[in-house]
């Protein structure tokens, strides 16, 4: 009780602190494309604006000006924030104590929706139309929960239901191509999943060559952050991923 | 005000020390790592190589066209050329310090400065430079699992975070702690 007062008197402090310094040429934008991150990402961009998770919160900037970004929302949203993954006019913010859903009909200020809490643990999350896919590891300073791949409906926002639980050991990003999901396994490897049946995830391949952290799939091309840097795999074929080359220390 | 803001340091410290920062209980001294400080004008501030530098400790990874962005934790972002991506190299690097999280809109980079937020035209991709910055957005102010910037060599029990004004974490050294939090 005596610490939240605490955090709550220095946050005060230290959004009254904010200030702007730096000014810059006003370059108009040649290409406003946005890029793609992966799903351990505390950032994230959608349209003008700009989405931060820290700890505790989830801000929003408006970048419509880079030359002066402006926050116009702060949001509490959990425990031990991790993660943010965009989905159409969602987030899904992977937090210790749950997953929790906000839209961004308006962009400005993202409204709950829906959250799953479960036991503690470090849990990045990837969705479709229908489906969140979320890794739970529950190892080390994360917490307790079981390892694994976690399944949940989203046809009803407000309550995400769970459809299956797939064990495995230490589960960290993932990455979704289609009816295909990459999940990260660190020392473990990378394993490669049919979802097409998201109740009944099958192994289709595993690959052990690396210690896998995260993966984007950028066109045909699976881009992985391994423990000792970047490896690239072409994906045309999804269940078979093909080496291509491994970014090395020059 | 000046006061105010001492008095709240102190209140943090003693609040270390004092009541059950979770999972351990500081009452003794233990073998960890105690935090380095450097100054806020020195470390909240961007530079660029335009040559490759070598990979430290590999973070996140971002994509934007040919381009793959790769944190180095708590140092910045190597620029990675995947036009062919058989021969996808690094080709030079933006230090960041305090850098873990990137996102690209058109031609601006958005990074994390330790705790700040920094605006990064990459339109001369032979010249990124910084145009605008947000301050102190993040919340670093808690004991049980702050956000770390700049990681510890090890695992280990940390040091409480010494809380002074102006500066970040640069670089962790082993010491005789009150252990706050454990990574």
């Amino acid at each position: 009780m005596f610490k939240n007062i605490f955090a709550a008197i220095l946050l005060i402090f230290f959004c009254a602190s904010c200030a702007k310094d730096g000014a810059g040429g006003a370059d108009a934008l040649s290409s406003s494309g946005t890029g793609v991150g992966g799903s351990l990402a505390r950032f994230t961009i959608v349209g003008n604006y700009l989405y931060v998770a820290d700890s505790y919160t989830l801000k929003t900037l408006n970048i419509s000006n880079p030359n002066q970004a402006l926050q116009s929302n702060s949001e509490n949203v959990g425990f031990g924030i991790e993660t943010i993954f965009p989905y159409k006019d969602k987030l899904f913010i992977g937090a210790e104590n749950g997953m929790y859903l906000y839209s961004i009909a308006d962009p400005a200020k993202p409204v709950k929706l829906g959250n799953v809490l479960h036991l503690r643990s470090c849990d990045p999350v990837v969705a479709n139309d229908s489906f969140a896919f979320v890794t739970l590891r529950g190892s080390g300073r994360c917490g307790n929960a079981t390892d694994g791949l976690y399944v949940y409906d989203l046809n009803n926002l407000l309550i995400p239901k769970q459809v299956s639980l797939t064990e495995m050991p230490t589960p960290r990003g993932l990455g979704l191509r289609d009816s295909i999901l990459y999940v990260c396994q660190m020392t473990n490897g990378l394993s490669v999943y049919n979802v097409q049946q998201p109740s009944k995830p099958i192994l289709r391949k595993k690959l052990t060559t690396y210690a896998f952290q995260d993966v984007i799939n950028y066109g045909d091309l699976l881009i992985c952050y391994v423990s000792n840097g970047l490896v690239i795999y072409d994906v045309s074929d999804a269940v078979n991923p093909v080496f291509v080359t491994e970014v090395k220390n020059q | 005000m000046k006061y105010f803001i001492l008095f709240l340091c102190t209140a943090m410290l003693v609040s270390c020390w004092g009541k059950k920062p979770y999972p351990y209980e500081p009452q003794v001294k233990v073998w960890g790592w105690k935090a380095v400080m450097g100054a806020d004008s020195t470390y909240k501030k961007i530079t660029y190589s335009d040559t490759a530098v070598k990979m430290d400790k590999p973070g996140k990874i971002y994509v934007k066209g040919n381009i793959i962005y790769q944190n180095d934790l708590g140092k910045g972002i190597h620029i990675i050329n995947n036009t062919v991506p058989s021969a996808a190299k690094r080709v030079s690097f933006i230090g960041v310090p305090g850098n873990s999280d990137i996102a690209i809109k058109g031609n601006y980079m958005y990074a994390n400065n330790y705790n700040d937020i920094v605006v990064i035209d990459i339109s001369n991709s032979a010249a990124p430079k910084e145009i605008s910055r947000q301050k102190n957005m993040f919340f670093t102010g808690d004991t049980y699992k702050p956000m770390v910037y700049v990681p510890t060599p090890a695992p280990g029990p940390v040091g409480c975070r010494p809380y002074t004004q102006d500066s970040v974490i640069i670089s962790w050294i082993r010491d005789s702690i009150y252990s706050c939090y454990y990574y």
